[in-house]
């Protein structure tokens, strides 16, 4: 049912600055993936060329691998759902979710009024696609709204309108633009599941535009988090969460935020930080200075200063959130007193393990868990130190591969 | 039991002051509307009923004579006949051609400004000083319009003086009046109608130029006409100035402002044209009813 979708070098410009840059990707049959990043990434401008809304300066789109870079937005067999939902306010939602067929089924002398009386096959045809418009109202479950219009609907009911409208032409692409955007919270958690579960029942090609990294993180198979018009990274969510390939991908993806301190490479390729010493090995010259990165949940909060790569800190809040308590630090990095967050399981011995919020305490953090990035906010290897140099390689290829 | 008995009339007490209270503030107002807006109506009707004349030192009440007269008078009946013809003209024409030129200038970005001027300055321009101008270029022997048929090996028109070619000559005037407002209008209308429109309307293989305007544009602007409509009909109706200028009423070129102005100001009939004067407002009244109550319904307001 779904179809393979090819994005192929595609460039866009508008006026002066480019707004995509040469972006590849490849969507496999059935998949969902995310488009993912701040606005003016370029995400929706990408959708837009899919759709066959906007022309591409360079590249091509392929679905189903053919080539539809000359084709009308129609004849792509796509289906588009967008953040305002676009629903033609005068008609009900019975013929919104009509019109797509009867565009399609229907020639344009067999819809004008009047004439249309003339057509012998109208009656069928129009029995037809009411029956089709009933089957997909009744599996999104808005078969007593056919009758409103969208002024007399809620923001999910409209939703539900516009999804029926993309669903009945049985398309093999959707492409949602922040669909979710104009939900209120608690309802948008839940549409979130509705759609996960309607890709799997139809098995279509998904692509989402998005720029809550959580509706990414969660929905989709697979997560292209966009920046300034190019990809910075594609890959599974834990893939983004955990392997960050550039230091924007690390600082988008993840809530609350990772934390990111300065580093610098000493002597034999050591990293550290402040005057500590991290017993971590980095692959750039020595006197280079990086960006130390690591997430909430890789700090350990430690009463006894006694390791040497502790670093000192100050709880400045803690916030407990039931299964989860956030501390707030301020971490002493040589001469700045940098911003971090430590998520710690609440269900730890609160006496002992965290202490009150203005202590002064020692945290260390997990070697296996630092993304170091160089001052291009590129990802460097690191290897964690007393490991020979061979199984480094393999570690890291594994890694890479996976 | 006891208490509510009798905190009822305390109440019923407050209910009244809080009346008396907001009639007095509503009072002002109250005041102006019937000075400024009822009085003078009732004083029409008043009249109509009556042969004042001005500088008349008598008064009498004639009953419905004045109406009586009014529908055997070849004069009015003329301007009834003319008024509804123009207005049939000016009002489908003003309406058509305004939607047209917008969607025509919508699509520009560089040249729109340019044709929104153009196009909008017959609005600004009186039509009795335009009217020296189209009295030029539709001049029998001097007029370029004139000149422009013969090069093409038509007849002379006399436009202005030709009964059968009066009529239509003054609405083309007053559409090439109308239809530069009617078009800023409709220029409004299409700027306020969402670009995902169009686009789901491309997805869903709307997206072809009849398609488009008849699923997105149409009952988006539907309404912007409704009040373009309204508006023009208005316009139409009232028509005078052309008449005024170009030809004063002869060659059988009566309107109905015309005809009153002719037997209020020209003959001082003031109580005649006090009746013509209610028959025009009864015309009004029932031509904007039928809009508002007929079309409002089929209208969608998002």
């Amino acid at each position: 049912m779904g179809t393979r979708l090819q994005i192929e070098a595609i460039s866009k410009s508008f006026g002066a600055g480019p707004v995509l840059d040469d972006v590849s990707l490849d969507v496999a049959p059935g998949e969902f993936v995310s488009l993912v990043g701040s606005s003016g990434c370029g995400k929706s401008t990408l959708l837009r060329i899919i759709a066959g809304l906007e022309t591409q300066n360079s590249g091509s789109v392929r679905i189903g691998d053919v080539a539809v870079d000359h084709l009308g937005p129609r004849a792509r067999n796509i289906a588009m759902v967008f953040q305002s939902y676009a629903l033609y306010p005068h008609m009900t939602a019975f013929d919104n979710i009509a019109l797509p067929l009867v565009v399609g089924r229907l020639s344009l002398p067999e819809r004008l009024p009047l004439i249309r009386y003339l057509s012998p096959r109208r009656r069928r045809v129009e029995r037809r696609i009411t029956d089709d418009v009933k089957k997909v109202a009744a599996q999104l479950h808005i078969e007593p709204l056919l009758a409103r219009k969208p002024g007399q609907l809620s923001g999910g009911q409209r939703q539900r309108v516009a999804l029926a409208r993309a669903m009945v032409r049985q398309p093999s692409v959707f492409l949602m633009d922040e669909p979710l955007s104009n939900l209120d919270a608690q309802l948008r958690v839940h549409m979130r599941d509705e759609l996960v579960d309607l890709h799997k029942r139809l098995g279509a090609t998904f692509v989402y535009v998005t720029h809550d990294q959580v509706e990414a993180m969660t929905m989709s198979t697979r997560v292209a988090m966009m920046h300034q018009g190019r990809i910075a990274q594609v890959g599974r969510p834990q893939d983004l969460y955990e392997r960050p390939q550039t230091l924007d991908v690390a600082r988008f993806i993840g809530s609350p935020s990772i934390n990111v301190l300065p580093g610098r490479v000493g002597a034999g390729g050591q990293l550290s930080i402040g005057a500590r010493e991290i017993p971590v090995g980095v692959s750039l010259p020595s006197g280079s200075a990086v960006s130390v990165a690591f997430r909430p949940e890789a700090v350990r909060l430690n009463s006894a200063s006694g390791d040497s790569d502790a670093l000192t800190a100050r709880i400045r809040r803690l916030e407990h959130h039931g299964s989860e308590i956030l501390a707030y630090l301020d971490v002493m990095a040589g001469e700045s007193v940098e911003n971090a967050v430590a998520r710690l399981p609440s269900h730890v011995d609160s006496e002992s393990q965290v202490p009150t919020s203005g202590t002064e305490i020692s945290i260390s953090l997990d070697q296996s868990r630092l993304h170091v990035f160089d001052a291009e906010g590129r990802a460097v290897a690191t290897t964690p130190e007393g490991l020979s140099p061979p199984r480094i390689v393999a570690r890291q290829r594994a890694a890479a591969a996976s | 039991m006891t208490s509510a008995l009798n905190i009822q009339p305390a109440a019923a007490a407050r209910r009244r002051r809080i009346a008396a209270l907001g009639a007095l503030f509503a009072a002002p107002a109250a005041v102006l509307i019937v000075a400024i807006l009822v009085v003078p109506v009732c004083m029409l009707l008043a009249l109509s009923f009556t042969d004042y004349e001005i500088g008349a030192i008598a008064i009498r009440w004639v009953g419905t004579a004045n109406f009586e007269r009014a529908i055997t008078d070849p004069v009015f009946r003329r301007a009834i006949a003319n008024t509804l013809l123009y207005v049939a003209i000016v009002l489908p024409g003003g309406v058509a051609l305004g939607l047209l030129f917008a969607l025509l200038i919508h699509a520009r970005t560089r040249t729109r400004g340019f044709y929104e001027v153009v196009y909008f300055l017959p609005v600004t321009t009186t039509l009795i000083a335009m009217a020296a101008v189209w009295q030029f270029l539709l001049h029998p022997r001097l007029g370029p319009v004139n000149a422009a048929l013969k090069a093409l090996g038509f007849s002379e028109q006399a436009f202005i003086s030709d009964p059968k070619l009066l009529l239509p000559t003054l609405a083309a005037i007053g559409l090439w009046q109308v239809v530069g407002f009617n078009m800023v209008l409709f220029l409004a209308g299409l700027s306020a109608i969402p670009r995902d429109l169009y686009d789901a309307a491309a997805v869903d293989g709307a997206g072809g130029a009849v398609d488009r305007f008849l699923t997105v544009t149409w009952p988006m602007l539907a309404p912007t006409t409704l009040f373009v409509a309204v508006t023009t009909s208005i316009t139409a109706f009232k028509v005078f100035d052309t008449v005024a200028a170009l030809t004063q009423g002869k060659y059988g070129s009566e309107v109905l402002l015309y005809a009153i102005y002719l037997e209020g100001f020209q003959y001082f009939k003031m109580g005649y044209a006090a009746a013509l004067t209610v028959v025009f407002l009864a015309f009004m009244l029932a031509f904007s009813l039928v809009q508002a109550f007929q079309l409002d319904r089929r209208v969608h307001y998002s």
